[in-house]
């Protein structure tokens, strides 16, 4: 994050690489599957921003251990800024699912496994700031929210990969839905399906950096004062 | 080891002494089994039983276990010098693993009482339930240590603890109601095992975080 | 002779039908797949180029904005890390 924090370069590759995925997204071929028809596009705007919540978090708990090994607070505004945005990705992710799901599955919320536990993984992370906001005392607040941090996400990953696969999803490959799993994915999909990941990733974490920028420069301030 | 050995003593005789939190345990226990039983008369099959059941559990872990640090409050410089942390969360862990299933089997029984005892398979129902204790117990204990630094620690014991336990939740139950209805070993083999290793990940956790929140 | 001949002729018709037959099964995905309904009308009017652009051009500007704000950021800290270093 350092490091991004003072390169542009990677913002570039942000620019080019979603500018691939609204053309490539729009333009080429894709199966011809029922059901999905023409919105199997969404595949590159909606998955990816579940691809992109769970990347990010993953940053966040990364600082969420630097911090608990070091005691530096600046590994806390990291931490909490990218949980920040992996929120707004969670919402985003949610609100475009029930869209899609509307039009494909005739109602905007089936009780889908996946569909439920990215739910429970956004309320863990709104209970990471809830928890955040209720200790006053700083160093202590860091560290109980980092602890809690790893726990949740240590426990989301299960939950996210494991419990779909008990039950029927209507998720691609389960239940009569056509499939195009991560490994059987269309190869014309497959070349936008990636760099959009990746873009749409790399946005997160550009909106995160200057948030961090904006509550390192406040403390500064308030520290100065 | 001894000391392992006396916590877990001063945890019980804490509890004994007080009578006042574990009498009042009980008798939630009992007046929510009662409540459901007036609110759910006739509507109950195995699968109403299986469900009711764990979210009875669910409650009473919650309300049992979130005190488990509470009562430390006054005592807790005392016990830093008194203590490492790991000793302190072992000896945590399995007080409140012992309360809990104490509790489950006691729910049990009035749950015999009231709804009728669609329990066949005894060995694996039970196997099945102290699964479902220990992690319910570790990740409620792990709950309670954060939320006790927190401003309201009751409503932050339910904000923090619900989504972190339905793993757990959603494995026990459907487990369970595959054993209600008479299923082989090899069909819940997979969930077992999922189940399990859910539940090393709870304590190895604990064990590794609880000193971080402790610390200060 | 028709007896000498029917041999040939039974090749032949199996040889058309198993033709045909190969050709059924090489087209079938595509015949199968024209049935699903897709935008193609849309497409081939060339207005999904339109669509594109549009697109193009908001992205744009949200970059442009990013960018503008990660400037302002960038100076604001140094502002406040000069101010903090003289006082």
């Amino acid at each position: 994050m350092a490091y991004l924090l003072k390169k542009n370069w990677w913002k570039w590759l942000c620019i080019a690489l979603l500018v691939y995925t609204i053309i490539g997204g729009l333009l080429f071929p894709v199966p011809r599957l029922p059901i999905l028809n023409e919105t199997i596009r969404v595949l590159h705007f909606h998955v990816p921003m579940w691809f992109g919540m769970i990347l990010v978090f993953t940053g966040s708990v990364i600082y969420g251990i630097k911090y608990l090994r070091s005691d530096n607070a600046l590994f806390d505004v990291y931490s909490s800024q990218l949980a920040n945005i992996g929120i707004a990705f969670g919402v985003l992710g949610i609100l475009t699912g029930m869209v899609w799901a509307n039009y494909t599955w005739g109602e905007p919320w089936s009780n889908d496994p996946k569909q439920n536990a990215s739910a429970v993984s956004l309320l863990i992370y709104l209970a990471y700031f809830v928890l955040r906001n209720s200790i006053k005392d700083e160093q202590q607040r860091n560290r109980v929210s980092a602890v809690y941090n790893i726990f949740a996400y240590s426990l989301m990953i299960p939950l996210l990969f494991i419990l779909p696969r008990m039950s029927d999803s209507l998720h691609p490959g389960n239940g009569g839905n056509p499939a195009f799993n991560v490994y059987d994915l269309d190869s014309n999909l497959r070349m936008v399906f990636y760099p959009a990941v990746i873009g749409w990733t790399l946005l997160g974490y550009w909106i995160a950096s200057i948030n961090i920028r904006l509550s390192l420069t406040q403390e500064n301030l308030e520290n100065a004062s | 080891m001894l000391k392992l050995i006396e916590l877990i003593k001063k945890d019980l005789t804490v509890d004994w002494r007080q009578q006042n939190p574990v009498s009042g345990i009980l008798l939630y226990l009992a007046s929510t089994i009662f409540t459901s039983y007036m609110a759910f008369k006739g509507l109950i099959t195995i699968e109403v039983w299986n469900a009711l059941f764990w979210i009875i559990i669910l409650f009473t872990a919650i309300t049992a276990i979130s005190r488990s640090f509470v009562q430390e409050e006054r005592r807790s410089i005392y016990y830093f010098f008194l203590a490492k942390p790991h000793i302190l969360i072992i000896a945590k862990l399995i007080y409140s693993l012992a309360y809990l299933l104490v509790l489950a089997i006691l729910a049990l029984f009035l749950f015999a009482i009231f709804f009728g005892n669609p329990v066949n398979d005894y060995p694996l129902f039970s196997l099945n339930l102290i699964l479902g204790c220990i992690g319910l117990s570790s990740a409620f204990t792990m709950i309670s240590a954060i939320s006790f630094k927190s401003n309201n620690r009751s409503i932050m014991m339910a904000i923090l603890g619900f989504p972190v336990i339905i793993p757990v939740l959603i494995l026990a139950i459907s487990n369970s109601a595959k054993i209600l209805n008479q299923t082989i070993w090899s069909q819940i083999q997979g969930n077992m095992l999922t189940m399990i290793s859910v539940d090393v990940i709870i304590i190895a956790l604990t064990f590794i975080l609880f000193p971080f929140t402790w610390r200060s | 002779m028709p007896a000498k001949l029917d041999p040939t002729m039974n090749q032949l018709t199996s040889l058309q039908f198993r033709l045909s037959l190969l050709i059924t099964i090489l087209l079938s995905p595509v015949l199968s797949g024209a049935q699903v309904e897709m935008a193609d009308d849309f497409r081939g009017e060339g207005k999904i180029y339109v669509v594109i652009a549009i697109i193009l051009i908001i992205l744009v500007g949200i970059f442009y904005l990013l960018f503008r704000l990660d400037k302002r950021s960038r100076r604001l800290e140094e502002e406040v890390m000069e101010n903090r270093e003289e006082g």
